[in-house]
């Protein structure tokens, strides 16, 4: 193949081409936001002479005031407020109807589980004005829990689905060696199927963090109350009022993605297990 | 039940909303006001004469070839070279890092690279011995990445120009998504037995035929997997172009895609029968992909 019809030296030069432009962005934004602005316009953020390195630019950006919000800080703990209960309600929920799905018999399981695997793809669009009016007229528009259960409800479809394709990986005798003991499907629930799937429920939290933590559509249209918004949302309107200060601008992006960065750094088996989970074979 | 917890969340936050947008898109329905009346498909027929929804269609469509394309071969790429080497893994990790970040993330660095004093495209190009100014239009957006081809500035004529910012915003989402490309393939090459390969060159068949008449049809499935989630996925596409081109879709409209004409028009303009009916051509668009996702998986004998 590609690599056979190539002499050595020329895949080593391509991968570590590759390797430079993928990395280049980044650390150009990283290294810049660990300098004085003037530095930077002046020399360009390549140059190492002179280089003042400084944490300025994240305390300033994590306490200025933009809009309504006490700096990127309080964006921080507005994600997390969002996220946290945002990944483990969906994961909860559906971890019950995988159950169901794979080993509960019931009419029209076959029909529904198609359902939900064509609802994986369903543009977040074609919900988003109804929700508007639903979540208004039950005033429950701008709160956090507002954001939780409709992540719950995007969320679902691929947790079903992934959750549901695990579980029947589990050896059915397990499962009627404890029926015969009389236990009860929340007992088998519990006791059997949750501890097997450990691996399974880390891969899909990781990815429903993620997914949740980067959302910027859902923020930016239910999110009514500036002072809740996450960072997503937070980084668009700093962009917008200070398009060109890149030292704020810089700080603002690693803070935002400080924990996706340490998702890719300790769990990226995870992440990628869960990928190949849903789209992969 | 324990279907009850699902049902709840899907009928009341997923598949009610699905059902009344259809409702929404046949009314003229404003966010303030609510329903003004039934008025059947006009919202769909204003939808093909207006300028702006075309030229989000047609950008889409240029997403889906120069999204798709570039980031399959370069995930094919890296997947076939990286497991040759010892830093193999080290590439792999690399390539995949942007896709865990945000869009918005992403979509800051990208701009970063582009922005006419301090990013590193106009520098390489400085480098390179391209004279910036000559290349790229002044008091434009984005660090500039407008061409000035003739001597134009920003008006109705560059609308019509070849969209070099979109390319700018796909390249930016081409390296957000060679990581999944490589990982996929990376696990459907290792799927391959190597006797099969051996086997074939044992035949005397040379490397291109190798490549061409075993690797090929046997990883062509993968691809498909890969072309149809990456389609789904940019036909979808709003956080990039939002970030890195404004909600005006800077300049001038030029970066327009479909869903942030209808984010515009339902949110920002308020008009929810109108941006309803942008929302389900975009439906209707990934309706096809939808089946084959549903197929593909019913295949799998996971059904």
């Amino acid at each position: 193949m590609i690599a056979r019809l190539l002499s050595r030296p020329w895949v080593h030069t391509i991968l570590i081409l590759v390797a430079l432009i993928w990395m280049l962005p980044s650390v150009g934004l990283l290294v810049t936001s660990f300098r004085p602005l003037p530095d930077v316009i002046r020399h360009g953020w390549w140059s190492l002479h002179p280089f003042n390195f400084t944490v300025d630019n994240y305390q300033r950006v994590l306490t200025k005031q933009i809009g309504a919000v006490q700096g990127v800080s309080q964006y921080f703990l507005n994600s997390l407020m969002i996220t946290v209960p945002a990944t483990i309600i969906p994961l909860l929920v559906a971890a019950l109807a995988a159950y169901a799905f794979a080993w509960v018999r019931f009419k029209g399981r076959d029909l529904l589980f198609v359902f939900v695997v064509a609802l994986l793809v369903v543009p977040i669009e074609m919900s988003l004005i109804p929700l508007v009016q639903l979540l208004r007229d039950v005033g429950l528009i701008g709160t956090y829990p507002s954001l939780w259960l409709v992540h719950t409800a995007f969320g679902l479809p691929f947790a079903i689905f992934l959750l549901r394709n695990f579980f029947v990986t589990i050896p059915s005798e397990l499962l009627d060696a404890a029926r015969i003991d009389g236990a009860s499907e929340l007992k088998i629930f519990w006791r059997i199927v949750v501890p097997l799937s450990r691996a399974a429920f880390a891969s899909l939290a990781i990815f429903q963090f993620v997914w949740v933590w980067n959302d910027l559509l859902i923020a930016l249209v239910l999110m009514t109350d500036p002072k809740k918004q996450p960072l997503t949302v937070g980084i668009t309107k700093l962009l917008s009022t200070f398009g060109n200060e890149w030292d704020l601008l810089s700080a603002a992006a690693f803070v935002s993605m400080s924990l996706p960065l340490m998702v890719f750094l300790f769990m990226q088996r995870y992440f990628v297990r869960g990928l190949m989970a849903g789209f992969g074979k | 039940m324990f279907l009850w917890p699902a049902l709840f969340f899907l009928g009341t936050f997923l598949i009610y909303p699905i059902v009344y947008t259809f409702y929404i898109s046949l009314h003229n329905w404003r966010s303030v006001g609510g329903n003004q009346g039934f008025i059947g498909l006009a919202n769909y027929l204003v939808l093909f004469q207006d300028r702006a929804f075309l030229q989000a269609l047609a950008n889409n469509l240029v997403w889906i070839v120069v999204f798709v394309g570039l980031t399959i071969a370069m995930g094919l790429v890296v997947a076939t070279l990286a497991d040759r080497v010892r830093y193999g893994g080290l590439i792999k990790s690399i390539v995949f890092f942007p896709m865990i970040i945000s869009y918005v993330a992403a979509g800051l660095i990208w701009k970063f690279v582009y922005d006419r004093n301090l990013g590193s495209f106009n520098a390489l190009l400085g480098a390179a011995g391209v004279e910036k100014d000559r290349l790229w239009n002044r008091g434009a957006w984005m660090g500039d990445i407008t061409p000035i081809l003739g001597n134009h500035t920003l008006g109705e004529a560059d609308v019509r120009l070849l969209p070099v910012v979109v390319l700018a915003i796909i390249f930016a989402a081409v390296w957000m998504w060679t990581g999944f490309a490589t990982v996929i393939l990376s696990a459907g090459l290792r799927n391959i037995p190597v006797e099969f390969i051996e086997a074939a060159r044992i035949d005397g068949a040379n490397e291109f035929q190798v490549f061409r008449r075993v690797i090929f049809p046997l990883l062509w499935p993968t691809v498909v997997v890969i072309v149809v989630t990456l389609t789904i996925n940019v036909l979808k596409i709003f956080d990039l172009v939002y970030t890195m081109a404004g909600p005006q879709a800077a300049p001038a409209g030029v970066t327009n895609v479909i869903a942030l004409h209808m984010y515009r028009t339902a949110f920002a303009f308020g008009n929810f029968g109108y941006g309803s009916a942008v929302a389900v051509m975009l439906f209707i668009f990934i309706v096809p992909f939808m089946l084959l996702n549903v197929r593909r998986i019913a295949r799998r004998g996971e059904l």
